[in-house]
């Protein structure tokens, strides 16, 4: 259901814990240098270097597609034989716009060309790098949405452009100076040089963006896509909000959600026309079918046998108000925060200046004798003006970077959600009999038999956003198949009965005696058996003969739905049906 | 526990009555507002008179003993009826023994239907301070008591019972008694005052969500439950939309088209739409059935690994489950212990995918052990999966803390450790909206004209103070030199802007309406001509300062232009040259030119546009030749060659 016909009050509890974000569209012109050094095959891999920029451009495009964001793109080829805006050596691909899938077709084209050897737009042209800046400067000034975010990425593994003469060189430095005082972010993402020497961003690129990261090339197109996914959803949801340490000290934080993917929102369309359909909702009065305006709805709750009444004043008089801001509690050892503890998403928090000087200085040091003296912070976060705001650890994060001197983990604070005293529940154990050294050490021989070094939380997809995105792109591009999701989270049984076998059958024997069955609740239904048992008898014409539960159980089995609470009667009827 | 039945038993000859009826009220308004189904009867003791015609069957050798409210469900007249017994009992009234009373109470249950359901409980709540007669037969009424299905829950609650060791006379019967029924209990009045204070959640069942095995490969398994541990807790009762009186009210919902006639569609003809980039992609029910997994209801070990691989900031879940061994199921019991111990001392997680039904979503689950000293099992919680990790790239924050900021930070923590605040702990602390809620509806309830109370303090949790915390607070604010950045654009309220006090405002509107205006006030004092408008700049500043001033800025403004390759200056030379042809000033535009003409740019503007040097033609006194113009725009070499000739030509002249 649309949301913004959702009643207000219901939802009360859902809103609460969400940040509201100034949301904006970001926009991001992909440069790719078409220069002979780009084109040339890899001895190795056999795919030039233009080809790789294209493919990992293609699945930004592909991701933003599936994502149903309106965030916009572009991209640019420089070094080629066309003109744009009179100037030699740039080709405007794709302009700068909300993806459709016609995009992707066109990038799909073009790096099929580069790799079969033709190139429709000419190739290893001169062009003047600083036509290229005013060509991505002008895309976006005459971009009519307001974007958020403003980012050109260069794609190129020629250290220093062709033919460059001391004042174009001049000219392209002053005008990248100008495009960042516009908030205009221009990246360099170096791809390997042919001779295998190293891209040397001194040579030119670091005069236009002096205070660049320098990463080593990479030839995997993964690699190189995860980079550009990284890059391009760099500067992204922002909230400032006040740090408040004491009412005498205060500072600016800004923060944004790192973790957690929102579901994917639907329209209503029309089933014949596909046209968009309104919703429009009222209330409605039982008896007399008369429209309540919004002032003559009530909200009413149970107390014994009286009904309490609420007025819509009295139900915002109702609420818990606090003022937005995050206030901090006290310190405690980082150990005390326990693991289960969970309450949903954290929050990843940065320092600001917006509106307070020093922020930064204050929120470094604070989160690096955290670190170092294993601590963190109790917080009261209030991320909305007029909510009651949750209570949550503030755990130090410090920067880390891979061996490529790519940013895995920017520095930073994770606002953890803690659970409310009412939220955790008490529960019952039952006193169970010690296990004795030889069943721990089983035990222990088993677990470190199927010990996984690297795991880490994003090697596994979710099937069920894969399978859901794989549909949902078949039918746009109006493919015959689907794609087959293999589920990731299966595991891999015989593998691990290989690795592990010996030490399974060793703890078996030692935890489990002789003779001991797992309890029958416990056990998996035998489908087989009830599926025989059905067709025996429906063969027979004597359906009615097998019990409620073993009916159901074969419905279950067998993926046929009836309701849970469905007469023998029903049953038999959905099963004669279902076997025809 | 939405069905059960209490009986309040209150000695009304009790000297700590109105405690009794504090402990009452609040016991009663928090199981109203948990469980509106409950049935409650109120049986006073120890009045002058005696009156139990609500009994069925024989009732004729019960004294003193009053069935003031039968078992129904509570209402505003019980709240009132409790709070007045003080006034109409506290003098009017004798000692008598207490214990026919419990047994009126218990063929109150008697009579109703002893339906056993799983969502009901007996109770029965004695009130006294215990200072009459016991002459009954107290195992008895136990016996009696006992018989009762489902079972009875008895509470004694009065003074002087806190410490069960010590007691006396009656009180140690009356205590005898409770622990010979089943579920029998003793409370102090004060302690079920402080226990009474704060609302609380109502409790929940035990119950699996998933009963199963955990599978280790093909080899091993381990019989288990799992139980909810960690759950977002909703209010008791969600606000239902109504009408002002209580009537009832639907939601009508109607769709249509956004064409003119807005037509209505039939929910049944609508599919749903997912944004695919511009569009959106409509997703009809069969492509909805191909988008659902086949799955079976399992949870399986993918792989263990180090706990700190498991990263706490990643968790988005909202739920943690206890994963437990079936009751009564003892060596499966101790396998799962052995299996929780060795991860404990390993300090290893188990990696799981989970499905909880048939048919729904894997999800991606941790298993930890949680060892305690006379059972160890797990834990479970969700992790993420890969799309919910957004890998963002953030600047480095560059920061160098000077040695007395870190001492000041040190200080800080030290200051405000929580560790010495044992009353505070995070997971203690209740949520204030459910007890708000709370608040508000029984106060309605029971005051039903009066407005909302203001919120309790009580109930939000108060952070703990820390002596001296300002005075750091300050010195961490001295040594980061923390200040608030003065906001550039002054802000004014509308009040501001418009009242006629405002002197400031008023001389600004006045030297806006001067008329008088020079280039100066215009543009600001040391005004130039602009790169963005310099034609319009220079029109008004040869009006205002002169044409030859205006010219000069004019030529100098083009050389900028020139260098940084501007877009507007075809225009610029048009207007400057322009204005020269006019004013004569044939020299000035002619030297420029020459200069800017080196540039590739001007070169092509010039050809285009024929802008070339002013000639004899077009100013009188000017020395340049018609041709020599025309040869200017035409190419280098050519001009050279006739400047020399030019040169010649002079001296053959004179």
């Amino acid at each position: 259901m649309d949301s913004e016909f959702e009643d207000p009050f219901e939802n009360e509890v859902e809103e609460e814990g969400s940040f509201s974000y100034i949301s904006t569209l970001n926009g991001t012109l992909c440069v790719v240098d078409c220069s002979e050094e780009m084109l040339v095959k890899d001895s190795e891999t056999g795919v030039s270097r233009a080809v790789l920029a294209l493919e990992a451009i293609k699945a930004t495009y592909c991701n933003k597609l599936i994502s149903g964001s309106l965030d916009h793109l572009g991209v640019i080829l420089c070094g080629t034989d066309t003109k744009t805006n009179d100037y030699d050596g740039l080709h405007v691909l794709l302009p700068l716009d909300t993806p459709d899938k016609t995009c992707v077709e066109v990038l799909q084209k073009t790096s099929n060309e580069f790799a079969s050897g033709k190139f429709q737009f000419g190739r290893g042209q001169v062009y003047s790098p600083y036509h290229l800046l005013w060509t991505c400067n002008s895309t976006f000034t005459s971009c009519v949405k307001k974007l958020g975010s403003r980012l050109v990425m260069i794609f190129t593994n020629v250290s220093e452009p062709h033919n460059l003469d001391p004042k174009t060189r001049q000219l392209a430095t002053t005008k990248a100076r100008d495009m960042s005082e516009l908030g205009i972010t221009i990246s360099i993402i170096p791809l390997p040089t042919l001779d295998g020497s190293m891209f040397e961003i001194e040579k030119f690129y670091s005069a236009l963006v002096p205070d660049h990261e320098v990463t080593n090339p990479t030839k995997d197109i993964e690699d190189l896509s995860m980079r550009v996914h990284r890059r391009e959803s760099k500067v992204r949801m922002t909230a400032n909000i006040n740090f408040v340490v004491n009412p005498e000290l205060t500072i600016g934080v800004q923060c944004c959600n790192l973790f957690g993917e929102p579901a994917a929102k639907h329209v209503n369309l029309c089933s014949k026309t596909n046209q968009p359909v309104v919703t429009v909702s009222s209330v409605v009065r039982e008896t007399d079918r008369a429209v309540l305006l919004p002032h003559e709805v009530y909200r009413s709750c149970k107390f014994g046998s009286e009904t309490v009444i609420f007025s819509k004043d009295d139900v915002e008089q109702m609420k818990v108000r606090s003022d937005k801001g995050i206030y901090l509690i006290g310190f405690r050892p980082a150990g005390d925060i326990k693991f289960h503890h969970v309450a949903g998403k954290s929050t990843f928090i940065r320092p600001s200046e917006a509106v307070y000087n020093g922020s930064t200085d204050f929120f470094v040091t604070l989160l690096t004798r955290l670190q170092a003296r294993e601590k963190v912070g109790i917080v009261h976060c209030v991320p909305r003006e007029g909510t009651p705001g949750f209570i949550g650890a503030l755990i130090p994060q410090l920067e880390e970077r891979d061996e490529d001197n790519e940013q895995i983990r920017p520095m930073g604070f994770h606002i953890i959600r803690l659970p409310f005293a009412d939220d955790i529940r008490k529960l019952n154990y039952e006193p169970s009999i010690e296990p004795n050294a030889a069943q721990v050490d089983a035990a222990k021989s088993l677990i470190l038999k199927l010990k996984a070094k690297q795991f880490s939380a994003n090697l596994l997809e979710n099937p069920e956003v894969m399978q859901f995105n794989k549909t949902l792109e078949a039918i746009a591009l109006e493919k015959e198949t689907i794609e087959e999701t293999d589920d990731s989270t299966k595991p891999d049984v015989e593998s691990m009965n290989k690795r592990a076998g010996k030490e399974m059958s060793l703890f078996n024997d030692v935890a489990f005696p002789a003779g001991y069955s797992i309890p029958d609740e416990c056990r998996k239904p035998d489908y087989k058996r009830v599926i025989a048992l059905v067709q025996n008898r429906s063969r027979e014409g004597t359906l009615a003969k097998v019990s409620v539960a073993d009916l159901k159980l074969y419905c279950q089995g067998v993926r046929l739905k009836v309701p849970s609470n469905a007469k023998k009667g029903d049953l038999v009827e959905a099963v004669t049906k279902f076997l025809g | 526990m939405s069905k059960s039945k209490i009986v309040l038993v209150v000695d009304v000859s009790s000297t700590a009555l109105q405690a009794a009826v504090s402990v009452m009220t609040q016991y009663l308004s928090h199981r109203l507002y948990n469980y509106p189904e409950n049935q409650i009867a109120v049986v006073l003791v120890g009045t002058n008179n005696t009156d139990v015609s609500h009994l069925t069957g024989k009732s004729d050798h019960f004294n003193n003993i009053v069935i003031s409210k039968p078992l129904l469900a509570g209402d505003k007249s019980l709240f009132d009826f409790i709070q007045d017994l003080p006034e109409k009992y506290g003098s009017d009234n004798v000692r008598v023994d207490l214990i026919p009373a419990l047994e009126v109470a218990a063929r109150l249950f008697h009579q109703e239907k002893a339906k056993t359901h799983w969502m009901s409980e007996n109770r029965i709540m004695l009130f006294t301070d215990e200072n009459g007669v016991i002459s009954s037969n107290i195992s008895y009424v136990a016996k009696e008591m006992n018989v009762i299905k489902p079972q009875i829950i008895f509470k004694l609650i009065g003074p002087d019972l806190e410490d069960s060791q010590n007691l006396s006379g009656n009180l140690k019967e009356m205590y005898n008694l409770c622990a010979e029924v089943e579920q029998g209990e003793t409370l102090s009045t004060e302690d079920a005052l402080t226990i009474t204070r704060l609302y609380k959640t109502k409790k929940v069942r035990q119950t699996p969500t998933f009963k199963g095995c955990l599978e280790i490969g093909g080899g091993t398994k381990f019989p288990v439950h799992i139980v909810t541990k960690i759950i977002p807790t909703s209010h008791q009762q969600s606000l239902k939309m109504c009408g002002s009186t209580g009537e009832t009210v639907v939601r009508d919902r109607v769709y249509h088209l956004k064409d003119e006639n807005q037509t209505q569609i039939d929910p049944d003809c609508m599919n749903k739409g997912y944004r695919y980039g511009k569009t959106y992609i409509p997703i009809s029910k069969v492509d909805a059935s191909l988008m659902s997994m086949e799955s079976e209801k399992e949870l399986a070990l993918i792989c263990t690994t180090k706990r700190s691989n498991i990263r706490r900031e990643e968790l988005c879940g909202k739920h943690a489950y206890s994963v437990i061994p079936p009751p009564s199921d003892s060596t499966g019991g101790t396998g799962l212990a052995a299996f929780a111990t060795a991860l404990r001392d390993l300090d290893m997680v188990a990696v799981c995918r989970y499905v909880k039904k048939n048919d729904t979503a894997p999800k991606l689950c941790c298993l930890f052990p949680n060892v305690k000293s006379y059972c160890a099992t797990l834990m479970m919680i969700d992790l993420p999966f890969s799309n919910d990790i957004k890998k963002a790239k953030f600047p480095k924050l560059r920061s160098e803390p000077l040695p007395e900021q870190i001492s000041a930070i040190d200080k800080l923590i030290d200051n405000m450790d929580l560790s010495t605040k044992p009353e505070f702990k995070p997971s203690e602390i209740g949520d204030p909206s459910i007890q708000r809620r709370y608040q508000c509806v029984a106060h309605r309830a029971l005051h039903p004209v009066k407005p909302l109370p203001e919120m309790d303090a009580a109930n939000f949790f108060n952070t703990p103070k820390f002596e001296g915390v300002e005075d750091v607070a300050k010195e961490c604010n001295q040594v980061f030199n923390i200040k608030i950045v003065e906001s550039k654009i002054k802000k004014r309220t509308a009040g501001e802007m418009f009242s006629t006090d405002n002197v400031d405002f008023k001389t600004e509107i006045k030297k806006i309406k001067k008329e008088d205006i020079s280039f100066e006030d215009l543009l600001g004092a040391g005004a130039k001509i602009g790169t963005t408008t310099p034609v319009q700049d220079f029109q008004l500043a040869c009006t205002k300062l002169g044409v030859q001033p205006a010219c000069e800025m004019m030529s100098e403004v083009i050389t900028k232009l020139v260098e940084h390759q501007g877009n507007n200056i075809a225009d610029c030379l048009q207007s400057i040259r322009q204005i020269c042809v006019k004013e004569s000033l044939f020299e000035l535009f002619n030297k420029s030119l020459k200069e800017w003409f080196k540039s590739e740019v001007v070169k092509k503007i010039c050809k285009e546009g024929s802008l070339s040097l002013i000639h004899k033609g077009e100013c009188s006194s000017c020395p340049v030749t018609e041709v020599e113009s025309e040869c200017f725009i035409r190419g280098d070499e050519l001009l050279q060659a006739m400047e020399e000739d030019d040169d010649d030509d002079l001296l053959d002249m004179l």
